[in-house]
């Protein structure tokens, strides 16, 4: 331990972070994960909480746990990437324009006659080849949709946490999350239920 | 009713998001009652959403940070801090 005046920060961040990274790492991980659907950019996410975290040490008060304090830095960041990514990406999708006219008839009644999917959940969140359909499935909704959907039944996150973190209304977080329920049903349906034979 | 099915399952996917008021309950068991195609689709909504809840169990037990991922973290915070 003969580390002498040469008291360099390193050290202590290899230990700090790493102290940090085992007690709560598996934990900011798959929150971002649930979030952000991909593993790099999780890492990222991870990365720069910890960073944020170091050089912000001093503030933190230990009135609340290390873990929500670490846990309230990640979610900016999230909240950050997700938000850059809606403006990169120009993710904006009106409301009126709805593109799910497609599953009702001029009368407002379902274009096709819809069946009721037998498969009961136990087993399908068991299924790796439900869940291989099921991401696809989300991915070919619009990016808007996929990034509410997303939040909401991945992430479990409520309208209030859905609206703060996309910077949209609670209403247009409601019209976005049911027409991606109205193209999952339809997407699952084709690849899922119908080719089974469950068809009634 | 004009516009039935396509009202309806838009109160279907709400009821999932808040509580729906009175006359939207109505709106909604009234013609439940009356349309086989919306009752279905209630199902198969709430058939998504529960296993879409028990993946997110699933997924909240396994995922975790590989040793690899926690090296490489640490380096590079090391790097970005210490340069
Ligand atoms: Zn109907």
């Amino acid at each position: 331990m003969a580390r002498g005046r040469q008291t360099l920060p390193m050290p202590d961040i290899r230990r700090t972070a790493g102290q940090w990274l085992e007690e709560h790492g598996d934990y900011l991980y798959r929150f971002a994960m649930l979030r952000v659907r991909d593993a790099e950019v999780a890492l990222d996410l991870v990365q720069e909480t910890l960073l944020a975290a170091w050089q912000g040490r001093e503030s933190f008060q230990g009135s609340s746990s290390l873990r929500t304090w670490l846990v309230g830095i990640l979610k900016h960041k999230i909240t950050d990437h997700i938000r850059r990514e809606i403006r990169e990406r120009d993710l904006e999708e009106a409301v009126g324009n709805d593109p799910n006219s497609m599953f009702f008839k001029a009368d407002g009644s379902w274009h096709e006659s819809l069946h009721a999917w037998k498969d009961n959940p136990e087993s399908l969140c068991r299924n790796q080849q439900f869940q291989h359909i099921l991401d696809d499935c989300i991915g070919r909704l619009s990016d808007k949709q996929q990034q509410v959907f997303v939040l909401r039944e991945m992430a479990g996150e409520d309208t209030e946490a859905i609206c703060k973190i996309c910077g949209i209304t609670p209403t247009h977080a409601h019209v976005l999350l049911h027409r991606a329920r109205l193209a999952l049903r339809k997407c699952l349906d084709t690849n899922w239920f119908g080719r089974r034979g469950t068809r009634s | 009713m004009k516009h039935a099915c396509r009202e309806v399952s838009r109160l279907a996917s709400d009821a999932l998001e808040r509580e729906l008021s009175l006359w939207e309950k109505l709106r909604l068991h009234v013609h439940l009652l009356l349309c086989i195609n919306c009752r279905n689709y209630r199902v198969s909504l709430h058939r998504l959403h529960e296993t879409l809840a028990r993946i997110r169990a699933a997924q909240s037990r396994e995922l975790k940070l590989t040793e690899e991922q926690r090296e490489k973290l640490l380096a590079e915070l090391e790097q970005r801090l210490g340069g």
